[in-house]
This record gives C-alpha cells, structure tokens and sequence, in this order.
C-alpha cells in the first residue's frame, strides 16, 4: 500500500497534556493511555532498549546533568527527554552542587547513580570504559531524541504529510482537523 | 552472535567484550530502533509504519555506509 493511499481516519487523543506528561515520564505510557497499544508497545521497548543498552554498556555512567565548566554536557539535552532518567539527574545535579557550594564533599544520592562527577572521576570514567562511554552516550542521546518524537506524536497526532488526520481531542466538545 | 546479543540486550557489554568489525553491529539496534519509532510517529497504520521503517532504515544503511567507503578512502591516501 502506497503511503499517499492511506486512509483518513479519527483519533481520539484524550487528554494531550497527560498523555505528553506521560510519554516523557515513561517512553509509550502516552500512547497506551491514548489506547494505541500497539503503537506504545512499539515504543517502550524500542526507547528503552536503546536507552537501558546504552547505560549498560557504559556502567550507569553517560546520563548525567553538568553544564559547568570543564563539564559541558550538552548530550543531556537529549537525554533528558526520558523524564524517568531526566528527573534524578537533575535532582542529583542540585544536590551535588548545594554540597560543593557549602565545602562539603561529594555525597550524591541513590549510590551516586545519575551523579555528575567529581573532578578526576570523569577521566576514569572514560579511561575504564574507553568508546564504550561514547557509545553509551550515543545510545541515550537517540533514545532520548526518539522519544521526543514520541512525545509530539503524543500530544498532536502523527506527523504524517498529505494525509487528513481528523483528531478528537475529550477536552473540547468538537472534533479539531488538523494537517 | 547470541553471545553478542546477549551482552548487547540483557547485561550490556564490557569494555573489553568486543574489538574490530563486531562493533559495527552496534549499529543494528540503533537503525531498528530509530527506524521503528520514527515511522510510527509519522504514520497510524501498521502496514504503512512497517512501510516507512524499511525505508528509513535502508537509507540510514546507506548513508552510513556511503560515509564510511569516503572514510575508507580518504584514509588510504594518508
């Protein structure tokens, strides 16, 4: 079936906000509270193998929150659109700060999971997982990237080009055509 | 292989787990995955989503593929 020949239909996207809250918080949970299970399947194991592979590899280390020098972490931009992972690492993030502020040592949470480290420890990081880090970067960085197409497809319906999607959404009493 | 794939899904992969062209398989999942979702963000339907993804995956191989005989080539020449 050709793609221009597929068929105009309607979806219900109830409630567009909790369903982008929700695939933020766990890749797919918004399309499964949409009902479109199979499509929210099809995303949380596709995310969340890319995202836990990606940790794996790299020892729980490349999703974490540093925008200070010498520790730019641009890579959690992308990251954190797996809100799951998102959240403890800026909370560790804050932690970690208000503790160096006050002179204290490091002491991050949850046994240092999703901290950003502490002086030299980045060096070891790389120096014991080699391109391994940089895969496992990669890995989360697409996840997370993916993910915030998930995200939108949640909130607005598929990005589909020349189709008529005709999108009901439950918060307003008639249906919104869009595309 | 399924020594590979386990490492690679279930427990993740060491450093010293795998050397040379086998890392060249990391790229699987990646294409799947990327494929997958982003057909099914653009389209509803399952037949049209499966559609998309060969397509986008085939493209992803290619470039990535393309890139790496420029890669190739320019490195024989230094």
């Amino acid at each position: 079936m050709a793609i221009e020949d597929e068929y105009e239909f309607d979806l219900d996207l109830k409630n567009r906000g909790v369903a982008a809250l929700l695939g933020w918080l766990v890749p797919g949970v918004g399309h499964l509270y949409q009902g479109r299970t199979s499509k929210g399947i099809a995303i949380f194991i596709s995310v969340s193998l890319l995202f836990i592979t990606g940790l794996q590899m790299s020892g729980g280390k490349v999703v974490y929150c540093s925008f200070r020098q010498p520790d730019i972490r641009w890579q959690f931009l992308g990251q954190s659109f797996v809100g799951s992972a998102a959240i403890p690492a800026v909370i560790q993030n804050r932690v970690v700060r208000g503790q160096e502020a006050a002179g204290e040592t490091h002491r991050p949470l949850f046994g240092g999971k999703f901290s950003p480290p502490d002086g030299r420890e980045r060096i070891d990081w790389h120096a014991d997982y080699h391109a391994y880090f940089q895969m496992g970067t990669l890995y989360t960085f697409v996840a997370g990237l993916l993910n915030m197409f998930a995200i939108f497809d949640a909130a607005f319906g598929p990005m589909a080009y020349g189709i008529e999607v005709v999108v009901n959404d439950t918060d307003e009493t008639e249906g919104e055509e869009v595309w | 292989m399924i020594s590979f794939l386990s490492q690679l899904i279930l427990f993740g992969a060491g450093p010293e787990a795998m050397s040379g062209w086998e890392q060249i398989l990391y790229l699987v999942p990646l294409v799947i995955c990327t494929s997958l979702v982003y057909g099914a963000t653009r389209h509803e339907d399952w037949r049209v989503i499966i559609t998309e993804a060969i397509k986008i995956g085939t493209w992803l191989m290619v470039l990535t593929a393309g890139v790496f005989v420029v890669a190739l080539i320019v490195s024989l020449f230094n």
